[in-house]
């Protein structure tokens, strides 16, 4: 039985959750289960899952037919509870489905490792691996998936947003989008202006002196 | 050696006027690691390609020379004393150890002091400014500036979700280390120096011994600099570390005071211990000199040892780092040829000492 309860945060398995919300109100078939209903017909006790709101309806039905027959002659009993905990599925399962996609990700991850190879200096993986310098610029793209989570560990992030706008000379212009962020916090647009083509004029210098 | 105790904030000013936190700060400095675009790194260029390696040096001096018009006169000292070899070995050397005519580079002391570019390392251009002493505000701009005038004649490797590309992935983004350099003799000698650098690394820095292999921290200096560079600047950088090094540094100085107030005895039987042996001794290593002239410097920074001054131990202490140059595993003798410098050293240096004068070891 699948886990019929349980936030996504909580759970946190994608797999888990597509097959929760799978799990329809066996009355209605529109809601999501949230409750079992076990229903007493003819001496046989079957279980439903059920959504709330048929779960409410068929306890106000028992306790009418309750009032009107002193709860004797119906043949028919129901009891609501929410689902209990047992019906979550074993730690095993989730065990199992992380440990697959564990294995699944260092098979590609060593697949990944195997094949990659820059092509414009020819370093491989295991080079790198070895001495953990790269060989050229163009490095960094051909081990791009590999070496992200390298530099998460290490400096806690992916990319250097921040160097987007600094492409070389960055001192300079480093320090003139400071001046910029500052006068743009104390709302001196005239200066902000003026810092910005600074800055445009330096990056189109540079640019010129790149060609 | 007494029990460990939780540091204690040092109370601000200081109760003993001679503590001076420019005592435990030797150097502090900024490095910026850059590379020119489309060419290989040196990592990637020397092992098999030798000539390609001759000709990206080639390179990179000559635009060293063109962007500063020839009037860089340090980049050439040290491509001189630092390049060449390091192209030959393939040694990997941190740069802040590379040392100039005067001395090591990273000491803050005369002629270590300044700016230089170190080319053909792992990275294309290391630029670095080194201050004497808290001045790495100073140190960045200088550092800044030099890189600008580099960018005129060399495109930079750059990406626009990397930032500036280095041959070590540890340096990627803004390139930049900040670093100071640590004489944490107090803090070792209360015991309470692996706990100080267990919390600066558990905060992402780097803590390296000033010394060859970097682990057997002879006379206890660190050269301690930022872990990260990427989604950081250089400011940012600069700040943290300038936070981390006052914070150090007010932990050294209540270490200095505590170990006066509270274990004298230890502390004068180390520095009498030091005089001994340097006067009597026939056989030193670089490392062990090192540490012998460790409590000495303390001590003279304190005002304990008037004679010789502090400013000679200072710059004995600075001028024998054991990362100078000479194999650390060569032992020495003092009248031996092995190392004659060494020995000279040590001579002198002992000789000084004859007429040597401690005070009382005590708070006044």
């Amino acid at each position: 039985m699948g886990k019929l309860q349980g936030s996504p945060s909580k759970c946190g398995k994608p797999g888990i959750m597509v097959y929760l919300r799978e799990m329809k109100c066996e009355l209605c078939h529109k809601s999501e289960a949230e409750a079992v209903l076990h229903k007493k017909e003819n001496g046989v006790v079957r279980e439903y899952y059920v959504c709330g709101e048929c779960a409410r309806r068929e306890e106000r039905a028992r306790k009418q037919q309750g009032r009107k027959r002193g709860r004797q002659g119906s043949g028919v009993s129901v009891s609501v509870h929410a689902i209990p905990e047992s019906d979550v599925p074993p730690p095993v399962l989730d065990a199992l489905l992380n440990a697959t996609a564990e294995i699944a990700g260092k098979i590609k991850h060593d697949i990944d490792a195997a094949t990659a190879k820059c092509r414009v200096c020819g370093m491989t993986w295991d080079e790198f691996s070895d001495h953990c310098l790269l060989g050229c610029p163009a490095c960094y793209h051909a081990f791009k998936s590999l070496l992200a989570p390298y530099l998460k560990k290490h400096h806690c992030a992916v990319s250097h947003e921040r160097a987007r706008s600094a492409p070389s000379g960055g001192g300079a212009c480093a320090a003139l989008e400071e001046k910029l962020r500052e006068a743009v916090e104390r709302q001196d647009f005239e200066e902000a202006g003026r810092l910005r083509d600074e800055i445009a004029k330096r990056g189109g210098e540079r640019k010129d002196g790149g060609k | 050696m007494t029990a460990r105790r939780k540091p204690q904030a040092f109370d601000a000013p200081s109760p003993y006027p001679a503590l001076s936190a420019d005592d435990v700060c030797l150097a502090s400095g900024v490095r910026i690691a850059r590379n020119m675009a489309g060419r290989p790194f040196f990592a990637g260029a020397g092992d098999t390609d030798p000539d390609g390696a001759a000709e990206l040096s080639g390179l990179l001096r000559s635009r060293i020379d063109k962007a500063f018009g020839g009037a860089f006169s340090e980049s050439k000292a040290i491509w001189e004393y630092a390049v060449l070899p390091m192209l030959v070995r393939r040694d990997y050397t941190c740069p802040e150890y590379a040392f100039s005519a005067g001395g090591p580079a990273v000491f803050g002391e005369g002629a270590g002091t300044g700016n230089y570019i170190f080319a053909g390392q792992a990275d294309q251009f290391v630029i670095m400014s080194v201050a004497g002493r808290g001045g790495r505000a100073g140190a960045l701009r200088n550092a800044e500036e030099m890189e600008r005038t580099l960018s005129k004649t060399v495109n930079f490797a750059w990406d626009p979700d990397l930032g500036y590309l280095t041959a070590s992935p540890e340096d990627v983004g803004s390139g930049t280390h900040a670093f100071s350099l640590l004489h944490l003799e107090g803090l070792n000698a209360i015991g309470e120096l692996e706990p100080c650098l267990r919390a600066v690394e558990a905060a992402r820095f780097y803590v390296r011994a000033a010394d060859i292999d970097g682990f057997s921290h002879a006379g206890n200096v660190f050269l301690l600099r930022n872990s990260r560079t990427l989604g950081v600047t250089p400011r940012e950088i600069c700040d943290a570390v300038e936070r981390v090094t006052a914070d150090i540094v007010r932990q050294e100085l209540n270490a200095r005071l505590r170990l006066v107030r509270e274990m004298p005895g230890y502390f004068s039987d180390s520095v009498h211990r030091s005089i001994a042996v340097l006067r009597a001794c026939r056989m030193l290593e670089e490392a062990e000199y090192y540490d012998l002239l460790s409590p000495l410097r303390m001590a003279s920074s304190m005002g304990f040892l008037a004679a010789p001054s502090f400013g000679e131990v200072s710059a004995e202490f600075a001028r024998f780092a054991p990362h100078c140059g000479n194999s650390p595993d060569v032992p020495v003798a003092k009248s031996d040829r092995i190392n004659e410098k060494l020995a000279r050293a040590v001579k002198r240096f002992a000789a000084s000492l004859k007429t040597f004068e401690t005070g009382a070891f005590r708070l006044p």
